[in-house]
């Protein structure tokens, strides 16, 4: 289902949008590999990182698909894959509002 | 067993799509990228009810329900409103590994027959069930606040999922019955 765009639209997409649309061109093409390559690029939100690595098997996860990880550091601090949930939020309590 | 390949491409979807969703936060203008993986999301939590399991369901929305979770953590109210859905869930699915094991589950459940407020047709309205009740209406009441088509088709999808995971905890819970009925003859 990749999105149909003109060339104007395209160079005017953010970054992350651009490597998701060549994302789902990859698929399109059956280039997994790609498609993998193109997932470890983009800039996740440090939300949804938090709540992947969060799931059963979410680390590994993360891990495997070699997500770009910064924006969880820099939100919640380098050793944020180490945490448990519960020392987070005890971290979140000390840190003022959580 | 939750099918962990479909769980592992349904955050493959939502990574893509709260990439894109950061990017119109940022700048604005690229609404068509996150609509559509707002679709390809939606597609593979379609999959996800098809599969008609009742773990692979609920691991889905626990995804969906941590990654809001984490977006509105400075929200109180909103904040609340997913603890409690997380709590609940979490309760619901120590059920679901309780009810597949008829024993295990008549420990569990033999409270509920001392009264019967907490029976429904005869099996008992547990956490589970509690759980499955009141997401329902919550995901209800988020559709009617969300005004956007796809997000009102997204929650849709949970919606309908989550009716799946309902009438097969039933079943199971039936099953488990079944059991005891066969136990009581036995003994």
């Amino acid at each position: 289902m990749a999105l149909e765009l003109t060339a104007e639209q395209r160079a005017a997409l953010p970054r992350n949008s651009k490597i998701i649309v060549a994302m789902w061109e990859a698929e399109e093409r059956g280039d997994k590999a790609e498609a993998d390559r193109l997932l470890s690029e983009l800039d996740v939100p440090a939300h949804t990182l938090m709540a992947i690595k969060n799931m059963p098997g979410g680390a590994d996860y993360i891990r495997k698909r070699k997500l770009r990880t910064h924006l969880a550091e820099e939100k919640y601090g380098p050793d944020w894959m180490e945490l448990t949930e519960e020392e987070e939020f005890a971290r979140q309590g000390t840190a003022g509002k959580g | 067993m939750p099918d962990k390949e479909l769980l592992e491409r349904v955050e493959d979807r939502l990574v893509a799509e709260e990439a894109a969703y950061l990017d119109v936060m940022e700048h604005g203008s690229s609404i068509s990228v996150l609509h559509n993986a707002q679709r390809m999301l939606m597609q593979e939590l379609r999959k996800v009810g098809d599969s008609e399991d009742l773990e692979t369901i609920l691991l889905a929305e626990v995804l969906i329900l941590k990654n809001e979770r984490r977006l509105y953590a400075d929200k109180r109210v909103m904040k609340s409103s997913l603890d409690n859905a997380l709590n609940e869930i979490e309760a619901a699915m120590l059920l679901v590994n309780q009810v597949k094991d008829p024993a295990a589950y008549k420990s569990v459940a033999d409270i509920y027959f001392h009264s019967h407020k907490v029976l429904i047709r005869g099996l008992p309205n547990d956490g589970a069930r509690l759980f499955f009740k009141s997401h329902a209406s919550r995901l209800t009441d988020l559709e009617k606040a969300r005004l956007m088509g796809i997000d009102k088709e997204l929650i849709g999808v949970r919606k309908t999922n989550l009716k799946k995971a309902w009438a097969n905890y039933i079943e199971l819970q039936k099953n488990a019955f079944q059991f005891k009925r066969l136990d009581s003859v036995s003994g």
